[in-house]
């Protein structure tokens, strides 16, 4: 592979993978580390992969390494499953320091979203970035990952389901807010 | 089939994103006509592809591809050029090492005890030592790197040896055996 062509998946590709790592992660250095080792990886093996499949071998790449990177920090953390006290300062539209995150600004509804969904399972969160915000279908997602369709449909609806249960049991059921007044 | 409320909410993120064959989604929208828990559980649905589905592309920063780029190797064209490289390097030092031996074979410290001498037997079969284990050498690095490794191991350290090997000789004249 030419340094060309590689710019040009890079630049196809890098922002699409960085947010991917950005939301399953929520630490933005985590997230160009791991946005690093996907490209990396890219050029070491992109003998491997056909031409027109190189996103989906991304997107697999970097939700692997984000899975990784998500055990990694809970093994380090002795995090099981529960929020994570330090979540919040490490959202993307946090802090207000200069970096990738300055440009985001994310709603209330979007940021107890996203710290609800720190307890799901890495593969769970990472499939859910795939499927709500990369908008990647099922069929695809189960392209990617070498999954079956009704395996992802029950871990969504799983998903769903835990996402309900976390953000109803203090007091502030979010996601029921629509139902009602919608 | 899909009659059951629990088999209805596993369809609800295919149903959505419009993934479900015509029958399918007829079947689906027939249910949540009649059935409040799954128009609530579809809600949610909708309210986690709207909020996820809202969030923004996150950019990373602009030196970023510099540090991709350098993270990748800069010389050669392919993907294994970053290895070919380690292992030339590998084998240039491998080589170096036997150099270094038999430069210190052929020259005992000054200072360290009796001179020793070599014969010019013993001195030959060092060389033919050394030239083995060059080419040993060479027959494990990348062959794609055959240019490279004829030009190293065929003419610069052959000469190298050589060299090495006419300055110790001297100090073997009276040693021939």
């Amino acid at each position: 592979m030419d340094h060309a062509l590689f710019t040009q998946l890079l630049e196809g590709n890098r922002d699409r993978i960085y947010s991917h790592a950005l939301y399953c992660l929520r630490d933005p250095e985590d997230a160009l580390d791991v946005t690093q080792d996907a490209f990396v990886k890219l050029w070491r093996n992109h003998q491997d992969i056909a031409p027109g499949k190189v996103s989906g071998w991304l997107t697999r790449v970097v939700h692997n390494l984000c899975i990784d990177q998500i055990r990694r920090r809970k093994a380090q953390r002795k995090n099981f499953g529960w929020p994570d006290p330090d979540a919040l300062d490490r959202l993307p539209d946090g802090g207000g320091q200069n970096g990738p995150e300055d440009a985001l600004h994310l709603d209330q509804q979007q940021r107890v979203l996203l710290d609800a969904m720190d307890t799901l399972a890495p593969e769970t969160r990472s499939v859910m970035v795939m499927h709500y915000f990369q908008e990647m279908k099922l069929q695809e997602i189960a392209a990617v990952l070498g999954k079956t369709v009704s395996a992802l449909k029950v871990q969504i609806h799983r998903a769903r389901k835990t996402l309900r249960l976390v953000l109803t049991t203090p007091c502030e059921p979010d996601l029921d807010v629509k139902r009602e007044t919608g | 089939m899909m009659n059951h409320c629990h088999d209805i909410e596993l369809e609800l993120a295919a149903y959505a994103g419009g993934e479900l064959d015509p029958a399918q989604q007829k079947l689906v929208a027939s249910h949540l006509d009649g059935c409040a828990g799954c128009r609530a559980e579809l809600a949610r649905e909708m309210t986690l592809r709207e909020t996820l589905g809202g969030l923004p592309t996150a950019i990373p920063p602009v030196d970023f591809d510099n540090r991709i780029m350098a993270a990748i190797p800069t010389a050669g064209t392919d993907s294994h050029s970053w290895w070919r490289q380690n292992r030339l390097a590998a084998g240039l030092t491998a080589a170096a090492a036997v150099m270094a031996f038999v430069f210190i074979l052929g020259n005992p410290g000054q200072d360290s005890g009796p001179q020793q001498t070599w014969t010019d037997r013993e001195i030959a079969a060092a060389r033919e030592e050394v030239m083995f284990s060059l080419a040993l050498t060479a027959r494990v690095l990348d062959r794609s790197q055959k240019n490279v490794i004829i030009e190293v191991f065929a003419n610069q350290l052959p000469n190298s040896v050589n060299e090495s090997l006419k300055r110790i000789k001297p100090t073997t004249s009276g040693g021939n055996g």
